[in-house]
């Protein structure tokens, strides 16, 4: 039993949370030195650093020069470039990862050989028992020890363990993503939906392909790997689309998603309202939350434009996960335009095996709450998420409830579809949505402090920068969703010529470049 | 024939893969197009950075053209300027100056060159640069800045603040021999000239659009300051909470290092060849000790006091004590000095130190 008084802990964790270099230094340390040579290489696993610019660029170009007949020698170099740049983050998590995509290989190999249903069942639940297990002890064991600590705390007794906290624990980045590509797969397979894979490369590279794996999107095995397979020709087409969603992932993440940060988090050495809202005012944190809603859209999407540009350059189409998820005009428009490939899997693992919308209306809203409360479950292992979770089931049922009320209204419906309604019940889901960030972060005290603050009137700092370059950066983007809605977007780029498009190009990316802040932040999906 | 071979071939290839023909071609020009375009952007703001100051150190860019304005004013005495960080820049009231010494029969330029966090290395980079650029004052205070004579671990504290994006090549060599370390300025500078619309974002956006950067970020302050380059306080009275609010700042800032004060060797001899230099170009130099609250000096032990006792009058050069001039209530945070401490000082230093340096009685 480990028993180590409150304050020594306390002062403990103090240090540690304020050297968390100190901790990596330690920790590679004790790696080869071959992958502390790769990790000095490649020291964030982030695409718009040089670095990894540079590794793309090397990879890219020994990808392309092998011949296209040796079509397994380019899935081979793409699995050891992918391990490569997992690794350089962290070598024995590679090593990890890798082992547990070994594991699913032979599973599924075994459930599409296995004649009697309950050895495959049993295989099957191994596989998803295995990816859960090795989910659930990284990512949810503090959460769950810790609650378990409080609960035992609660009723008297001593739980012979300390809690945890979050400098004790490495999340494997990515961990649920590709824990959900492989969960996917085993099932499509036990469902015969898809053939288990034969090539070992093919499969590895299914979930270890480096676009991919650290922040998704979530790729289904039967679109990717029959991609896998076939023969690549280079194509200036598909390196032009490629290279034009990386750039608009870049613009995404540094002119916009890193400069909201500045609204929500402050400049380096001052704690902005989302850190503090305690010392902010209640305009401010109206203001942060509005920043925040931008941030997290053009964080997030930013990077699947940048992991879709980069697939593409090798021949690859991965899924897209966002669709102008701000114009939804309903909750449940939303989650057909937010993170779709968590939303659609969620959809056919989840909902639809717990009987879907087929029942009756009780178990069909029971069934979207459930699914919901998973999916906050799985942005992180906190009760502000299975909170969030939870408040998107619930407005997810309101909306079902209200669409089934309105049926045999004719005029309200009319009246919800004219311009004018629609444009208002954009702005409500949009509104909803955006109250839902509140809880989307680790801190529960802070969310309630940010609430209380935002419906009263609380005098204190105002945001860290001038409003105005928020306000314009909102404009910007309403404008763009504009353009690209109404096709003016599809119709320039199939008709301007061709230096045009190199001139938006180069504008493009020194306007990114300009407008970057001092520090540049994590993506917010990694940590998930 | 040529033609005809040609009609038909358009005629029997089906219009479909002619399109996607068109529009591989297409897309290879806009790739080329765009990398060319950019990498020319860069590099004309790379070039034209070097040769212009008022892209890579505006601090210093937007002073020099109110200098040479001022230089040019017809029927001007000889150019008095102050250079110092923004303690000087907030102080030396230049319009007030001119105007009291004209009382007494004394016509000068008086210029405030105070740039925010600088020291010796700046300043003797930024006389070299007036000179250079044409803008020789003739009688050169400096101000002697206790904080900025201090060595970091890492080198001088000036390398805190003066980033290499700020210097043109040949400076490099400069701060370089002061304790500057070499790998980050070279790195710095070389990302600032290949890649300048990332190295030198934040001075552009000060140019352009300044409510979008943080202010510690923002380059622009010489911009705000007046035709003779004084930085106007933004606040004339302060209240008890703001003052306060201040002075703790101040004071998480400068106890550590004043409390245990110790000359460094590199910026003693920064301020060395700034002196010598100055006066190899003919310029007349006197040293200043800026005033400070009651609160701020108390800062410095006795130890400290002492040492800096004793490397004021090691300086060769005269040395003026101000550090007593004015009031706690003249200041914002006890040594930034609020518009009527600056007046205060202005005329006190006009009138016991200026008229009489320049009349060639002192």
């Amino acid at each position: 039993m480990i028993v180590i008084p409150g304050w020594s802990f306390a002062t403990a964790y103090t240090e540690i949370a304020r050297s968390p270099e100190r901790i990596e230094t330690a920790r590679w340390s004790a790696e080869l030195p071959y992958f502390q040579w790769l990790h000095r290489q490649l020291p964030e696993p982030f695409f718009h650093t040089q670095a990894f610019l540079l590794f793309f660029l090397v990879v890219a170009v020994a990808y392309w020069l092998v011949p296209r007949k040796w079509n397994t020698a380019r899935v081979w170099l793409l699995v050891i470039a992918s391990f490569h740049f997992y690794a350089a983050w962290n070598a024995s998590l590679a090593l990890l990862v890798t082992i547990t995509t070994l594991a699913d290989y032979a599973f599924a190999r075994m459930i599409e050989k296995a004649e009697r249903p309950r050895l495959r069942k049993f295989l099957l639940f191994s596989s998803i028992g295995m990816n859960l297990g090795v989910l659930c002890y990284f990512k949810y064991r503090g959460f769950f020890l810790n609650e378990l600590h409080t609960l035992l705390g609660h009723f008297g007794f001593d739980a012979g363990y300390r809690t945890l906290s979050p400098m004790d624990i490495l999340v494997p980045f990515g961990i649920s993503f590709y824990t959900f590509e492989a969960i996917s797969y085993t099932v499509d397979v036990y469902r015969r939906k898809i053939k288990a894979e034969r090539s070992l490369p093919h499969f590895l590279l299914f979930i270890l392909f480096f676009p991919h794996l650290v922040a998704g999107p979530i790729v289904r095995a039967g679109d990717f790997l029959r991609q896998a397979h076939r023969v690549k020709r280079w194509n200036w087409l598909r390196v032009q689309i490629g290279l034009q969603l990386f750039l608009l992932g870049v613009f995404k993440k540094l002119a916009i998603a890193d400069r909201m940060a500045v609204f929500t988090d402050g400049p380096v050495g001052s704690p902005g309202p989302l850190l503090m809202p305690e010392l902010h005012n209640t305009s401010a944190l109206w203001l942060a939350l509005l920043a925040y809603a931008l941030r997290i859209y053009c964080d997030f999407s930013g990077y699947s434009d940048m992991a879709l540009g980069l697939a593409h350059m090798f021949g690859y189409k991965l899924t897209q996960n966002f669709n102008m998820p701000y114009l939804a005009a309903n909750v449940s428009e939303f989650w057909h335009r937010w993170h779709i490939s968590l939303s659609t899997w969620l959809r056919d693992y989840v909902f639809i095996p717990l009987g879907g919308s087929r029942s009756t209306t009780w178990f069909t809203n029971r069934n979207l709450l459930i699914t919901m409360l998973l999916g906050g479950l799985w942005h992180g292992a906190n009760w502000t998420y299975v909170l969030w979770g939870a408040l998107h089931g619930m407005l997810l049922i309101i909306h079902r409830q209200f669409r089934a009320w309105c049926e045999d209204k004719d005029r309200l419906n009319r009246c919800l579809q004219s311009s004018t309604g629609t444009a208002l019940r954009m702005f409500v889901t949009f509104a909803s949505v955006t109250m839902c960030w509140v809880f989307f972060r680790p801190e529960w005290d802070k969310s309630i402090i940010m609430l209380q603050r935002m419906f009263g009137i609380y005098d204190g700092l105002s945001l860290p920068l001038h409003n105005r370059s928020l306000w314009y950066t909102v404009m910007f983007v309403i404008l763009c969703h504009a353009v690209v809605a109404r096709g003016y977007w599809q119709k320039f780029w199939d008709r301007a010529p061709a230096t045009v498009l190199g001139i938006g190009y180069a504008i493009c990316l020194i306007i990114a470049l300009v407008l970057t802040p001092d520090s540049s932040k994590t993506f917010i999906y990694f940590t998930f | 024939m040529l033609s005809t071979a040609l009609i038909r071939r358009r005629l029997i290839t089906p219009s479909f893969t002619g399109l996607r023909l068109n529009r591989r071609r297409r897309a290879r020009s806009s790739l080329i197009a765009g990398v060319v375009i950019f990498m020319a952007a860069n590099l004309g703001l790379g070039i034209y950075s070097e040769s212009n100051l008022r892209i890579r150190d505006p601090y210093y860019g937007d002073k020099l053209v109110r200098l040479i304005k001022k230089m040019h004013e017809p029927n001007h005495g000889p150019a008095v300027v102050m250079l110092g960080s923004s303690r000087a820049g907030f102080a030396f009231h230049g319009y007030r100056i001119e105007e009291r010494a004209r009382r007494v029969g004394r016509s000068l330029i008086a210029f405030n060159f105070g740039v925010p966090a600088t020291g010796p290395v700046t300043h003797l980079l930024y006389l070299k640069r007036m000179i250079e650029d044409g803008a020789r004052p003739d009688y050169l205070l400096i101000e002697l800045l206790p904080s900025m004579f201090v060595d970091a671990p890492d080198g001088p504290r000036e390398h805190y603040w003066l980033f290499a994006d700020r210097l043109k090549y040949e400076e490099l060599t400069v701060v370089e021999k002061y304790g500057f370390d070499s790998a980050t300025i070279h790195s710095r500078w070389r990302e600032s000239t290949l890649l300048p619309w990332y190295g030198l974002r934040f001075q552009l956006l000060g140019r352009v659009i300044q409510s979008w950067i943080p202010w510690q970020l923002r380059y622009d302050w010489s911009r705000g300051t007046d035709a003779c380059g004084w930085g106007t306080p933004y606040k004339e009275v302060l209240t008890e909470d703001e003052r306060k609010h201040a002075l703790t700042k101040a004071h998480d800032e400068y106890y550590p290092v004043l409390s245990n004060w110790m000359p460094g060797e590199l910026p003693t001899q920064a301020l060395h060849e700034l002196i010598v230099y100055a006066r190899s170009t003919g310029i007349e130099v006197k040293l200043i000790l800026l005033p400070e609250g009651s609160r701020f000096r108390s800062w410095y032990s006795p130890a400290a006091r002492e040492r800096l006792r004793t490397f004021v009058s090691r300086l060769e050069c005269d040395v003026i004590d101000a550090q007593m001039w004015l009031e706690d209530d003249d200041f914002t945070d006890d040594h930034h000095q609020l518009r009527r401490g600056a007046e205060k000082f202005s005329d006190r230093l006009t009138d016991e130190i200026l008229v009489p340096w320049l009349n060639g009685t002192r």
